[in-house]
């Protein structure tokens, strides 16, 4: 069994809306990454904390506060010829490369961490974010498509191997 | 005819699209609002359990779980026969004005502020939340994210969770408040009134006492003569949570007041085949297409549309407040009642307004004795079989409507969220700012794109907005098309020249 690196408070955030298809694989992975937590490595609790959100922005940055290491988890809408089911790892900076100014609610991750740091907030200097490529996100429902489901345990076996040494 | 298309709108809550047609001479022929909508909520809800509800449909949105949840609950009331004790009104509405000071915040300084407190010609690199704590003080920033802090506490203390709702349920609230938390609250509600009153002394230092900006908001750029939509208590003053809804005609007379539950009777909608939103207007009128006047069905529910129902605020300081507003945009009395304000620009005055009376009104309810009364809960015995509940949501009013059957399982939803109701003023802002703004193929510059941004951005509209899929490429576009639709010249935001 793998050993927790106690060093770090680490928060994994598992963003989407729970019942809107694919965008509801991040919820999902949060809450299946809470259990193999749980079961397989308890001692982890005062250290890695798993949450559910789905409001980007301010919201957000209320969630990082505190931690020295932050995981994000979800969806992701590329507009690339890319496959649902597609894994991408990527970094704030990554992120704010190709967003530039667009905001899907209050503000960009990137634009809230600027502002939570101006204003002094403590924030995770380590903030990866794993993003999976939907095939359907407009859609209510429940069930993730094929290929999203079949990307879901590849994503949280990486989140679990990051988060433990 | 060539077409400029802006897409994605910054800072516009959910993802929408601006396609603005040029005729030959390079004037503006036709603007198109286009928004990806989601699809699927009515059939996701039939066949579940009513009492569902409320939970199902907090999820719908992200940024407004609250307003959702408390429709929810009073549809429930409704269709299961049952009238909440009055804490428990009191409980629900004492959380939902935390929940307007959240989202009221969050809109003037992060999506609004950036226009008026950075200024609309500033470049875009400095329109944003940054821009407006360098010019409001890293202390006025401060007391925004505290504000935000201490009502979402109060949301979680009341509602049981900080998003995601548990507490309301039919016939009432699942807890009723102790006496250290009442005590919270009315101190959470004297810094609101505190924050709101520094906020509004912010729009007249920053904004009204600035000429450049004071001609932009009466400049006939944002004036549109609508009818407008809002609930009205017994005393016809803005009400949140519940009344009647008020509709006034565009000279501020009274058109119809109806019980909520009347809405099918007054509100159609009017289906256009470029895009799957559907335009709410008023059956009575009827729909005469994309424009305004006595004779044009389309209504606005926003802030501003609430003051313009209403004879009055139901607290003083609001009162004054409202006064002063529509006595400087020259209003003048007509029957006791102000004449409707057209200017779309004031909408983020009346939502300043709309803060300092939610947080009035917050330190009057937690100053109630029955807040703290045990009894918060009146159990259902049958069912109805039909509900529909009404309230304020920030950006308009909400209406849900549920059907069961004698078991209670869902056979009908229908919702008209607060955004679709402005959708046809939004369409008209977005062509009149357009065409006083684009003439004989005028070069499009960013201050002149942003103009025509601000004018649906001051409905605070949220467009799908369950939908936060991060976006991998969002940069702002701006297409120039042939009048064989091919793009001759793209611009982005960020002042790439491709």
């Amino acid at each position: 069994m793998a050993v927790i690196n106690k060093r770090m408070r680490t928060i994994i955030i598992g963003m989407g809306n729970p019942i809107l298809r694919d965008d509801s694989v991040g919820p999902k992975a949060a809450r299946l990454i809470r259990e193999r937590l749980s079961a397989e490595w308890p001692q982890c609790g005062a250290d890695i904390s798993v949450s559910e959100a789905y409001a980007g922005g301010i919201r957000l940055l209320d969630e990082l506060a505190g931690y020295d290491r932050a995981v994000i988890i979800d969806s992701i809408i590329t507009g690339t010829a890319n496959a649902p089911g597609t894994i991408y790892r990527l970094t704030p900076e990554s992120l704010a490369k190709t967003r530039n100014c667009g905001s899907s609610h209050d503000m960009t991750l990137p634009m809230a961490l600027s502002m939570g740091r101006m204003l002094g907030m403590e924030l995770p200097a380590e903030i990866h974010i794993w993003a999976i490529e939907a095939q359907d996100a407009a859609t209510f429902g429940e069930e993730l498509s094929v290929e999203v489901a079949r990307a879901l345990p590849l994503v949280i076996n990486g989140v679990l191997s990051m988060c433990t040494v | 005819m060539k077409r400029i298309s802006i897409d994605p709108i910054t800072r516009l809550e959910g993802h929408g699209k601006i396609e603005i047609f040029l005729d030959g001479n390079g004037d503006v022929a036709n603007t198109y609002f286009q928004v990806p909508e989601l699809r699927g909520f009515e059939q996701f809800c039939v066949g579940r359990l009513a009492e569902d509800m409320p939970i199902i449909t907090n999820r719908i949105c992200g940024v407004c779980p609250e307003a959702h949840h408390l429709a929810s609950v009073k549809a429930l009331d409704e269709l299961f026969g049952v009238v909440p004790p009055d804490a428990a009104k009191k409980i629900r509405e004492l959380l939902y004005m935390a929940f307007f000071i959240t989202d009221h915040t969050t809109h003037f300084y992060a999506l609004g502020g950036p226009d008026f407190i950075v200024g609309p010609d500033a470049p875009p690199a400095e329109r944003n939340i940054l821009g407006v704590i360098n010019k409001v003080g890293l202390d006025a920033a401060k007391q925004v994210i505290a504000c935000r802090a201490r009502n979402h506490r109060v949301i979680e203390m009341l509602g049981g969770r900080g998003i995601h709702l548990a507490a309301g349920v039919p016939g009432g609230w699942s807890k009723s408040v102790s006496e250290p938390e009442r005590a919270e609250i009315e101190g959470i509600a004297r810094e609101n009134i505190d924050f709101a009153l520094f906020s509004l002394k912010a729009f007249d230092d920053i904004v009204l006492k600035n000429p450049a900006y004071l001609d932009l908001i009466v400049s006939d750029i944002y004036i549109h003569k609508t009818y407008y939509m809002g609930l009205v208590d017994a005393q016809n003053r803005v009400n949140f949570y519940d009344g009647m809804v008020r509709i006034v005609d565009p000279d501020g007379k009274e058109f119809v007041k109806y019980l909520p539950e009347d809405y099918a009777n007054h509100i159609a909608e009017h289906v256009e085949e470029w895009t799957y939103l559907k335009y709410p207007y008023i059956k009575e009128v009827g729909w005469k297409g994309f424009i305004d006047g006595m004779d044009s069905g389309i209504y606005t529910a926003s802030p501003l549309s609430r003051l313009n129902v209403s004879d009055s605020m139901p607290t003083t300081r609001a009162q004054e407040h409202f006064e002063r507003m529509y006595e400087t945009l020259g209003s003048k009395k007509v029957d006791g009642r102000y004449q409707p304000i057209h200017h779309r620009l004031v909408t983020h005055w009346a939502r300043l307004i709309e803060l300092l009376y939610a947080a009035e009104h917050m330190l009057e309810l937690a100053t109630d004795p029955e807040i703290t009364s045990p009894v918060v809960r009146v159990l259902p015995e049958g069912i109805v079989g039909k509900g529909i509940g009404c309230v304020e949501a920030p950006r308009g009013t909400l209406t849900h409507h549920y059907e069961s059957d004698g078991r209670g399982v869902l056979t009908m939803v229908n919702m008209i969220v607060g955004t679709t109701n402005n959708y046809a003023p939004m369409t008209l802002s977005i062509k009149r700012a357009a065409e006083k703004l684009i003439t004989r193929g005028t070069i499009i510059e960013q201050g002149l794109l942003n103009k025509i941004e601000m004018a649906f951005r001051l409905y605070d509209p949220c467009l799908s907005c369950a939908t936060h899929s991060l976006p991998g490429q969002m940069p702002l576009v701006v297409n120039i098309r042939n009048p064989e639709g091919e793009a001759i010249r793209t611009f982005s935001r960020d002042g790439r020249d491709k």
